[in-house]
């Protein structure tokens, strides 16, 4: 009896989850604008965490759309994981972006000021996964102005 | 009277065949003349129709539009001349130094997985205490012992700092102490030790040129990412670099007693661990040494 009340409420919890989890991919979607990638190089990630799955790698001056979802009950999201990561859609993939690492305007990329010196360096796609996850091992701050 | 009428036909035919001839000949004529004129319009001398053209403005409109083409063809020049050109100090030192960091992330192990102990928020704060303000710092750890902690050159007011986990793990050092461990590279990285090592006399006149004429020296560059390695693997920093930088750390942490003794209660851990822990024995080679600086922090004894 006892093993029956286990194994029910597991599946309690089980069904639950999923209902969690069809929850999120019932909200709505919306473009509340694009923004500019504004690194060198940077990964998309399946979830807000910078050890999350990457879908895809953008480099400097990459547009990304940036998305609001919004649940059944009215609330709105725009920011993800301590505030730390905005909801993206970048060609075919949605997934996340740190947001210190993007930028309304279009930005002075290295690549593009100096393209043949980059060129020059014949970085592989090694070098440039690398330099990516650079930015995503980062831990970054800025001390404030002076009062 | 019918021959009379034979030679009235034929006369009349004759008279109307001449007619006809003449008139052809007459037109003939003309349209020889037209060709000639014709021809004639081919072959004019232009110089006679200078002074209307000038008066025109033809000329100018023509010199006009060639210094358009000269000005289009000259900037187009310079766009794809400036595509050739090289960093200046301002924007190289944050470029290269994730690039040394990108071409040694098999050795330095900083592409794992760890724990946020945030240590951005800890540092940042100690140098506003220490009054340095509006500085960007990226930290990055590393899971290897072969550099302990080093600060590399950024950009215009921005610093990279690496730092080694089990360096700060074996210590066990806490954020106050580990604020105090990356304050001292950035005092190293404020009186350009490292800039000064490894920035040689070709590299100084490269940087800021344009190589569109020469060809990139990738020699060069090879060559700078090899004094990078060199410096933090290897060499390490100067007596006199050390003397300098904990001379320096001695003013600035004074005026908190309790961040002072902290800091000699970390180069003597430091020195226990670079003279007991094989892993570390390398420390005092680049960092010589925690032994000498704890001897130049100390007051010295005065005999009776």
């Amino acid at each position: 009896m006892k093993y029956w009340f286990v194994f029910f409420g597991l599946f309690h919890c089980l069904i639950s989850q999923a209902e969690d989890t069809a929850e999120t991919s019932k909200m709505k979607k919306t473009i509340i604008g694009v923004k500019y990638f504004s690194q060198m190089m940077g990964n998309v990630h399946q979830n807000p965490s910078r050890y999350s799955q990457v879908l895809t790698t953008v480099s400097c001056n990459h547009p990304v759309k940036i998305m609001k979802e919004i649940s059944k009950d009215g609330k709105e999201f725009v920011l993800y994981g301590e505030d730390k990561w905005n909801f993206v859609t970048v060609g075919p993939y949605e997934g996340y972006m740190m947001t210190d690492y993007l930028s309304d305007k279009k930005n002075t990329c290295f690549e593009e000021e100096f393209p043949k010196f980059f060129d020059g360096l014949n970085l592989d796609i090694n070098d440039l996964y690398y330099w990516a996850r650079l930015y995503d091992q980062y831990v970054q701050g800025k001390s404030k102005v002076r009062q | 009277m019918m021959t009379a009428k034979f030679f009235l036909i034929i006369g009349s035919l004759l008279f109307l065949t001449g007619s006809l001839l003449a008139e052809d000949e007459v037109k003939k004529e003309s349209k020889e003349s037209k060709e000639a004129k014709e021809g004639s319009k081919d072959l004019v001398d232009f110089s006679t129709i200078k002074d209307i053209i000038k008066k025109d403005g033809l000329e100018d409109e023509l010199k006009k539009k060639d210094e358009e083409k000269r000005k289009f063809l000259d900037q187009k020049k310079l766009k794809e001349m400036k595509r050739f050109n090289v960093p200046n100090q301002d924007t190289f030192w944050g470029f290269f130094s994730e690039y040394w960091l990108v071409k040694n992330a098999t050795v330095l192990k900083w592409d794992i997985h760890k724990p946020d102990f945030e240590l951005e928020k800890a540092f940042t704060s100690f140098l506003e205490s220490q009054g340095v303000y509006e500085k960007k710092i990226k930290i990055l750890l590393l899971d290897s012992a072969e550099i302990a902690h080093a600060a590399l050159p950024g950009n215009q007011n921005e610093f990279i700092f690496i730092l080694s986990l089990p360096f700060i793990k074996t210590l066990d050092l806490s954020k106050v102490e580990i604020s105090i461990l990356l304050f001292e590279d950035y005092i190293r990285i404020k009186k350009e030790f490292f800039k000064n090592y490894v920035l040689s006399k070709e590299l100084e006149s490269f940087l800021g040129s344009n190589f569109s004429e020469k060809g990139l020296d990738k020699k060069l560059i090879e060559n700078h990412l090899k004094k990078y390695s060199q410096l933090l693997f290897e060499k390490g920093f100067s007596f006199q670099d050390q003397f300098e930088t904990t001379k320096e750390m001695d003013v600035l942490l004074k005026s908190d007693l309790k961040i002072w003794n902290t800091y000699l209660t970390l180069l003597e851990k430091i020195d226990e661990l670079s003279k007991k822990n094989e892993l570390f024995k390398k420390y005092s080679q680049i960092y010589p040494s925690p032994e000498l600086q704890l001897s130049w922090l100390r007051p010295k004894e005065t005999i009776k």
